[in-house]
């Protein structure tokens, strides 16, 4: 062991102490009862600081300072300890040690609850947990993706499949209807935004979820939406443990979305440029088919010329991924640490797209004195990730998917277009050569993080009787977003006249800086073995501050690369009559202070209640309402350890606890530009004017309609859970039960427009979630040399909306990527996130018009008259009803009038499923292991928004068309000719499988939702571990390869790229639609991970 | 380390933290330094300035003058009119010109939205600029700005009120910031005492700010005392003038409506003595005034025009409404939009003698010559005569850009001032100004007939009257002010009907007795000629027509019946306003109710207000009625 001792204390201050001692070595060896050594074991020289733990062989090399005897303290969980005197002559210290049959070794299983632990059998709340043990099989960029499915309560929503795509996690479905409905994560006990999609997963000890209210609500503010408390890897006292895995691996998409071939597609075409989008022959007296695409009796060659696979260019690359992480850990008996280094490098399937990200953490802790202990923790981050991907909060001008499903789907004869580097966006047909726009629209997104924490902890009375502990949190990060537009992309193309044709770039940086302050107290009296009380009293200061600063560039030279525009902005130079844009900044910050409370009292570890109560003061609320507290209780009884129980002698049952709570929490998520007070804002967009021609004067103007009532947004829940063991511990089952209710929630309201603003933040409105969660772990089989261990877990929840504004009953809300209306429903007594559309009815066919009135024979003045009483959707299509058009239900009076309109719509639907969750097998068999993790959604329906624009001609000729369109209505005979006979027509429709492509409106209808039900085989993992024995003659301590596959297969009957696809995420009213999506892959790696 | 120095640290946290809770209120009363306070906007003469610009902005932009209220909302009657063949869809703009719109258009709620947005930024300025100290305490200079912009924001306010009543009626009116208000809800309020609140608010104004000359940085483009006078004449009109009546669902007017005349006598004439402003001898040039920074209008004819530049303040004039360019070399593709009344032309004089038709009726469009080298021009047919007062080739943008060129809008100019004095004049029979109504009317019609002797007017009260519901049409087409103009004359049904019969008898071409448009041909034969973006007159009388200049072709009956050489081109004339098969006139432009004809839907006392949007109706919770109308 080493004679220094660094201690480095941070509170406020930093100090260094060397001390020097004279060594004298002794091993102590430590092995149990049936002689197997105990690794980890804590050795003690009393009245010392000296000490340390036992290796995997259960010796320690001891030093012992200065002359004569020493007593020997060991001490080990779950084993009585011992005290044995070391003599002068000994050179090495034998120790058996004996079990401890009074503890149960679940009692060590420690959950964090917010603030300190608890023992998991004195646990009163719901809270869900994994280990690294869970993670481990998981070689995924992020934390966030590692948890789908794990936790019980907890969704886990990957909303598509681009590196670094978003991923939503919501803590017992979502309580508002506007915000962010996201949990509160904690890391080491300091708040850090958005902390599992920026953590790896080799970096994380535990993660403890607090999903009732009643234990959020320690965490007062923003406690609402759960607590994630994520326990980063800490050093262990012993030798140093350095320890290296990599994996490498590729990517590759596991389907796609078939479309029309090269003779469909011009077949399709012929029909688009000879039929009027109101069902009457257009002559094509310009030729300007045949000159795109040859006369019609040409068109067989189309037969013979291969299909260009558009997605399969652009999508269809094995993407190689790489990680290595390095990590060292060790610590004497005062002093631990833990250092990590990881370095991640992904490639998107699509081209130009990609992840690097390298992390350097250190976690340092010291005793400084048997009170005093300090703590050090820092972690820096480095992250790009490339490339704009397909999706774009924007309309669908600015989603790119299209491009590669829709781009004619061959090269060659005619106007030919492979790819073309010097390609622009095309205004007929409203896209882009794929790989071309693929290649020359770059974004890239940096950022930096620093996240540094020092803890203290003082024991103000010995034996941790009071204790004081201090927790300072700095979080920094910067990001930067380089973003260029080519000449390929809609927006230089079709905003012209800002952009003169010409690209153009956006810089955007921002920085955001968080400090966390908590100091607590903590207070256990020892009364008797009888009773226990631990009282919390605590305090916690918030502070963010972020800044903002972007600026578009235009006019750079129109064959100008994305890295020369960045890399020279001056080479930039507006046309005569053009102004760059200017720039804009913004700092947006929030205060937050907060008093809170805690007492936990056990009765024999039987009966166990806890009280908490919190008052949180923030910024975000004017001086009157920015107070509030949030108390709670619980309560825990243990069941099988009562007379009764033990009297009934049930062999089968060996361990039962039923817990129930009730608590508030609230929830401060919103703007904090003072929305309670007016308040002007400078821009040139919404306020500005120009005063003289050719420029623009910016103007102050008020965003937001103040309301100084606002306050904090509550929420109340109940919940009851039940723990039981069954067959001697070898199942246990927890089943917890909730209701939440959301009450005055802070909503972004519609208001009456002659305030002059449309939106008010305002409290109005209830929701509720009410749901059972159901956790299932045990061992299946235990023999020598294999086990098979299995846990799974499932959640039913339901939410609805109990009131909104001012007793509306529901009012409508756009997703926005394009549909005619709004295409979402917000309505009282259905949950969040109704599709809201007409109901499909297949498709017009001859039978629904009259023979007699229609007049056809002439084809550029044919009229078709439908018979009395059919559905006539023409207005709501934006197209005359004829055979052949998709045909939607009438659902009010028929009688009165057919005609479709927009109160047709219905509810078609939502994203929310019945239930999910996982399914995790894990299997050992000597020194093999495998493990097999499944999870699951049943009964969400999914919004395929890509299949209503693949289905419709709206907007543009020459767009290919999804496959199942080769089967639609033919209007054309064989011989390209407009069908004037009503049995001809009648003839060639037999087997009409669909309505030929819309060509109005993009509208929303039944047939594009479906099934979004999926069973994912999301991990699959086998791995060797190299035997002790072999270990014995190699340099390494441990040794583990491995090959895993993720997302290995979906069963699902959703036919888009992905059911859990979700592209509208601004607003929490819109979920489930795939829009434009980047496609999810299939990631198969081996890798390697060793211990020195 | 020993434990007394332990001690004392614990004893120093515990200090600092006591000390953070102590400064609690103020740690949390946290405000970013990106925006700005009442007391921040209000105390400073800059921050002011610019709050009076953002009210500005709400006057800009497609959901302001730069689109829909200029080109959608007042088209429809005898000048211009938005037609499409599609089929009719009450939620397009076309069904908004064509009366036949209904509350599910977007395109209200989103004008609607824009309107009161800008009444409540004028509602703040209007209550924070007096109570500030500078307005009450400032050095004089900061006192005369301050009151200049309290002055801008009441007649701001002003403006979108009556832009607001003349489309809806009884709109919801408050003139209190949102804030200030007890409740977000508030009813429909009579647009008699709205238009009086607005009519007094003007009173004030024009004592707050300065005439023209006296602030030259303002230019057109930010409201002097000649507009807020001239602006007080038009809304004194409108609320004396008829309008569609709640109460009695019929068009009626106050009955002391002559107090509102004398109002706009008053202020027209007090502009009129006052010489700050005067008409431009060239017509032509105010247009050309709005289109570049390059001025034409040195007598300050333009007294307030509404300026537009950017994506989002931009306006669409010479996009979607104007002269039009179809691939041409040196523009592009622009302009095309609502097109005149065919029958509009000849409501101009027979002889040509009137400069403003050939400024106001593009009834040319500019093309490509085949080498897509030359800019040339060629006739259009009479159904697609687009309005020449707005040209992107008088703008500074060239090339192929699509989208908006900054074109400006004119909210009010003298000649308007002129003929609302003698308008006003006639009905109170004052002919005591210092020049008589009919030297006034004169003036309008000299300029434009140059040289040329204008036509006699007779100056008994209903002749006269009439020959200034004439000379506006002639004045202002294609400038928002004929539709208003005719609802407050109560003349839309008449005036309506009377454009159909006259559009009867140019599509049917019989009889030949008592038809004015019998002479009119049936095609006309034009070829490519360059287009050189000269005068309008230049190049309207260089169209390549065969038969000679524009106004002897159209006014001609012609004989040729195949294309000459040297024009090719067969454009339909008479023969455009209806459907003819085989020879055989079937339907006319006017009766075709499928699609977008002619004010189609128009129904007298119904239709002269527009409906409040769905959604407008439904966060009002009931508490706003809609228009009988549309109910």
């Amino acid at each position: 062991m080493k004679k220094c001792l660094l201690a480095i204390v941070l509170s406020f201050l930093f100090f260094v102490v060397v001390l020097g001692q004279q060594p004298r070595r002794v091993t102590v060896k430590v092995v149990s009862k049936e002689n197997t050594p105990l690794e980890s074991v804590s050795l003690k020289l009393k009245g010392t600081n000296v000490g340390g733990q036992t290796n995997k062989n259960g010796s320690f090399i001891l030093t012992i300072p200065g002359k004569g005897e020493a007593t020997l303290i060991v001490t080990h969980i779950g084993f009585k300890s011992q005290t044995t005197i070391i003599t002068l002559a000994q050179t090495e210290v034998n120790i058996i040690l004996e079990e401890d049959k009074s503890v149960n070794l679940d009692e060590v299983v420690v959950v964090n609850i917010g603030y300190s632990s608890v023992a998991k059998s004195k646990l009163a709340g719901s809270i869900s947990s994994v280990s690294e043990k869970d993670l481990k099989d998981f070689p995924v960029s992020s934390a966030a993706e590692a948890l789908a499915g794990k936790l019980a309560g907890v969704s886990v929503q990957t909303s598509e499949g681009a590196p670094g795509a978003d991923i939503q996690i919501k803590v017992r479905g979502g309580t508002s209807l506007t915000q962010d409905n996201s949990p509160l994560y904690i890391v080491d006990g300091v708040e850090m935004e958005n902390a599992l999609s920026v953590l790896s997963p080799d970096e994380i000890k535990s993660i403890d979820v607090l999903k009732d209210v009643a234990s959020t609500s320690i965490y007062g503010s923003r406690g609402a939406n759960g607590v994630v408390l994520i326990t980063t890897k800490a050093g262990k006292r012993g030798r140093t443990i350095i320890n290296f895995s990599t994996n490498t691996g590729v990517r590759k998409v596991t389907n796609e979305i078939k479309v029309l071939n090269p003779y469909d597609f011009v077949m399709y075409e012929y029909e688009l440029y000879h039929l009027h989008y109101n069902g009457y022959y257009l002559p094509d007296t310009a030729n300007t088919f045949a000159n795109k695409y040859g006369a019609f009796n040409d068109l067989d060659i189309y037969k013979s010329i291969p299909m260009v696979d558009w997605q399969n260019r652009v999508f269809g690359r094995s993407a190689p991924s790489n990680s290595q992480v390095l990590s060292m850990s060790g610590g004497s008996d005062g002093t631990t640490y833990y250092a990590t280094l990881n370095n991640y490098n992904e490639n998107g399937v699509m081209v130009n797209t990609g992840l690097k990200r390298t992390i350097g953490s250190f976690r340092f802790e010291n005793k400084v004195s048997d009170r005093l202990k300090v703590g050090i923790n820092g972690r820096y981050s480095q992250q790009e990730i490339d490339g704009t991907g397909t999706s774009d909060v924007g309309t669908s001008a600015n989603n790119t998917l299209k491009n590669d499903v829709r781009f004619q789907p061959y090269n060659g004869l005619i106007n030919v277009e492979d790819y073309d580097p010097n390609a622009v966006y095309d205004v007929t047909i409203n896209l882009s050569n794929p790989l071309a726009a693929a290649l020359n629209t770059t974004k890239y997104r940096k950022s930096n993080s620093l996240f540094t924490s020092g803890t203290l902890n003082y024991q103000i009375l010995p034996n941790n009787k009071l204790t004081f502990n201090s927790v300072v949190g700095l979080n920094i990060a910067d990001t930067s977003i380089n973003t260029f537009q080519g000449v390929t992309s809609y927006q230089v193309a079709n905003t012209s006249s800002t952009n003169a044709g010409m690209p153009f770039i956006t810089l955007q940086t921002a920085t955001g800086k968080e400090i966390t302050n908590t100091n607590t107290f903590s207070y256990r009296p020892i009364f008797s073995a009888a009773h226990t009380l631990n009282i919390l009293l605590g305090e916690e200061t918030n502070q963010v501050d972020a800044t903002g600063f972007s600026q578009t560039i235009k006019y750079f030279p129109t064959n100008a690369t994305a890295d020369q525009a960045f890399a020279n902005v001056q080479l930039a130079n507006p046309p005569s009559g053009y102004i760059q844009a200017a720039p804009a900044s913004a700092v947006t910050g929030s205060r937050m202070i907060s008093f809170f409370g805690r007492a936990m009292y056990s009765l024999n570890g039987k009966y166990n209640f806890n009280a908490s109560i919190r008052r949180d003061g923030s910024s975000k609320f004017s001086a009157a309402n920015r107070w509030a507290t949030f108390p709670s209780a619980q309560f825990s009884w243990k069941m099988s350890d009562e007379k009764f129980m033990s009297n009934l002698n049930l062999k089968w049952l060996s361990y039962l606890k039923v817990r129930a709570s009730y608590g508030a929490a609230g929830n401060n998520r919103i703007g904090s530009n003072n929305l309670y007070s007016t308040t002007f804002a400078t821009s040139a967009t919404n306020a500005g004017y120009a005063v003289g021609d050719a420029s623009i004067n910016p103007g102050l103007y008020s965003a937001n309609l103040a309301n100084p009532n606002l306050k904090w947004e509550t929420i109340i829940s109940r919940n009851l859970g039940i723990d039981f063991e069954l067959f001697n511990g070898k199942l246990s089952v927890s089943i917890d039960g909730y209701i939440n209710h959301t009450k005055d929630l802070l909503l972004n309201s519609y208001i009456p427009q002659q305030t002059g603003y449309v939106q008010q933040f305002q409290n109005v409105g209830k929701t509720q979630n009410k749901g059972v969660e159901l956790q299932l772990s045990g061992t299946v089989v235990r023999s020598k040399g294999f086990n098979y261990t299995a846990s799974f877990n499932m959640s039913f929840n339901k939410n609805t909306i109990l009131e909104l504004q001012g007793g509306v009953p529901s009012y409508t809300v756009s997703s926005g990527w394009g549909t005619a209306g709004d295409d979402f429903l917000v309505q009282v007594g259905q949950p969040v996130g109704q599709f809201y559309g007409y109901v499909s009815d297949g498709f017009y066919t001859l039978k629904d018009f009259d023979q007699s009135r229609s007049v056809i024979s002439d084809p550029t003045h044919a009229k078709w008259v439908l018979n009395p009483g059919v559905a006539d959707a023409s207005a709501i299509l934006g197209q005359a009803v004829v055979p052949g058009v998709m045909k939607l239900k009438k659902l009010g009076d028929i009688k009165s009038d057919s005609v479709i309109r927009t109160t047709d719509r219905t509810s078609l639907g939502n994203n929310q499923p019945l239930f999910f969750g996982g399914f995790n097998n894990q299997f050992t068999y000597k020194n093999f292991d495998l493990s097999i993790f499944v999870n699951f959604s049943y009964g969400n329906k999914e919004y395929n928004a890509n299949s209503i624009e693949f289905s419709s001609a709206y907007k543009a000729v020459g767009n290919n068309m999804l496959a199942k369109f080769a089967n639609r209505w033919k209007t054309f005979d064989a011989n390209g000719q407009y069908m004037t006979d009503w049995n001809e027509i009648a003839a060639a429709n037999v087997n009409a499988k669909t309505y030929a492509p819309t060509r109005g409106n993009y509208i929303l209808r039944s047939d594009v939702i479906e099934d979004g039900s999926f069973l994912r085989v999301t991990n699959i993992s086998l791995g060797y571990s190299m035997p002790k024995r072999l270990l014995d003659y190699s340099v390494f301590s441990s040794f583990r390869i491995y090959a895993t596959v993720n997302n290995l297969y979906t069963f699902t009957k959703y036919s888009g790229f992905d059911p859990e696809a979700s592209t509208r995420r601004i607003s929490p009213l819109t979920p489930g639609v795939d829009y434009s999506a980047y496609p999810r892959s299939r990631y198969m790696l081996i890798g390697l991970n060793v211990g020195f | 380390m020993k434990y007394s120095n332990t001690n004392k640290l614990i004893a120093l946290i515990l200090i600092v933290v006591s000390l953070g809770l102590g400064s609690c209120k103020k740690y949390l009363d946290y405000q970013s330094p990106s925006i700005l306070n009442i007391d921040q906007t209000f105390g400073d003469v800059n921050n002011t300035n610019s709050q009076v610009i953002g009210i500005y902005t709400e006057l800009c932009g497609t959901n302001g003058y730069g689109n829909q209220l200029s080109i959608t909302f007042p088209a429809g009657t005898d000048d211009f009119i938005a037609r499409t063949t599609a089929q009719y869809d009450p939620t397009t703009y076309y069904a908004i010109s064509n009366f036949g719109t209904n509350r599910y258009n977007i395109l209200l709620y989103n004008v609607m939205v824009q309107l009161y947005n800008g009444i409540e930024r004028a509602n703040i300025a209007c209550k924070y600029i007096p109570l500030s100290k500078l307005y009450t305490n400032g050095t004089a200079a900061q006192k005369q700005q301050m009151a200049m912009y309290y002055g801008e924001a009441l007649t701001l306010r002003a403006q979108f009120y009556y832009e607001l009543i003349r489309n809806w009626g009884d709109v919801p009116a408050s003139f209190v910031p949102a804030a200030d208000r007890t409740s977000n809800f508030s009813p429909n309020v009579d647009r008699d005492s709205t238009y009086d609140h607005i009519l007094n608010d003007l009173k004030i104004a024009e004592n707050l700010v300065p005439w023209r000359d006296s602030i030259p940085s303002y230019g057109d483009y930010r409201i002097t005392k000649g507009a807020v006078k001239g602006l007080r004449a038009r809304i004194a009109l409108a609320c004396g003038g008829y309008s569609l009546r709640t109460k009695t669902q019929m068009m009626g007017r106050r009955s002391d409506y002559l107090n509102y005349y004398q109002i706009a006598y008053n202020e027209c004439l007090d502009i009129i003595n006052s010489g700050k402003h005067g008409l431009n001898p060239v017509y032509e040039n105010i247009f050309k005034s709005l289109h570049s920074s390059v001025r034409y209008d040195d007598n300050n004819e333009l007294m307030f025009e509404v300026a537009m530049y950017g994506q989002v303040n931009d306006s669409y004039l010479g996009a979607s409404f104007g002269l039009s360019f179809t691939n041409t070399p040196s523009w592009g593709t622009a302009g095309g939009g609502p097109t005149a009344m065919p029958t509009y032309f000849y409501e101009f004089d027979s002889a040509g003698n009137d400069a403003r038709r050939d400024v106001t009726l593009a009834y040319y469009k500019v093309i490509t010559d085949a080498t897509q080298t030359y800019n040339q021009k060629i006739a259009t047919s009479s159904t697609t005569i687009t309005c020449g007062k707005f040209r992107k080739s008088w703008t500074g943008f060239n090339g192929a850009i699509a989208g908006t060129y900054g074109i400006n809008w004119p909210i009010i100019r003298y000649a308007d001032v002129l003929l609302m004095y003698a308008e006003s004049a006639n009905e109170l029979q004052n002919f005591s100004g210092s020049i008589t109504p009919l030297a006034a009317l004169q003036m309008v019609q000299q300029r434009a007939y140059g040289n040329n002797s204008i036509p006699v007017t007779p100056t008994d009260h209903d002749g006269f009257f009439n020959a200034i519901v004439k000379e506006r049409l002639l004045e202002f087409g294609g400038e928002g002010i004929r539709k208003y103009d005719l609802i407050r004359w109560n003349l839309i049904a008449s005036k309506i009907a009377e454009t159909k019969a006259k559009l009867s008898l140019f599509a049917f071409g019989s009889p030949a007795t008592n038809n004015p448009y019998y002479n009119g041909p049936d095609y006309v034969y034009t070829g490519a000629t360059t287009f050189t973006n000269g005068t309008c007159a230049y190049e309207a009388s260089s169209l390549a027509l065969i038969g000679g200049v524009p106004n002897a072709v159209f006014n001609e009956r012609s004989t040729v019946t195949t294309a000459p050489a040297k024009y090719p081109t067969r454009v339909y004339w008479r023969r455009d306003v209806g459907y003819y098969t085989n020879g055989v006139l079937t339907s006319s432009i006017l009766n075709d109710t499928l699609n977008y004809a002619f004010a189609s839907r128009f129904i007298p006392n119904s239709k002269e207000l527009l409906p409040y949007p769905d959604n407008f109706l439904n966060e009002n919770r009931g508490g706003v009625i809609q228009n009988f109308g549309y109910q």
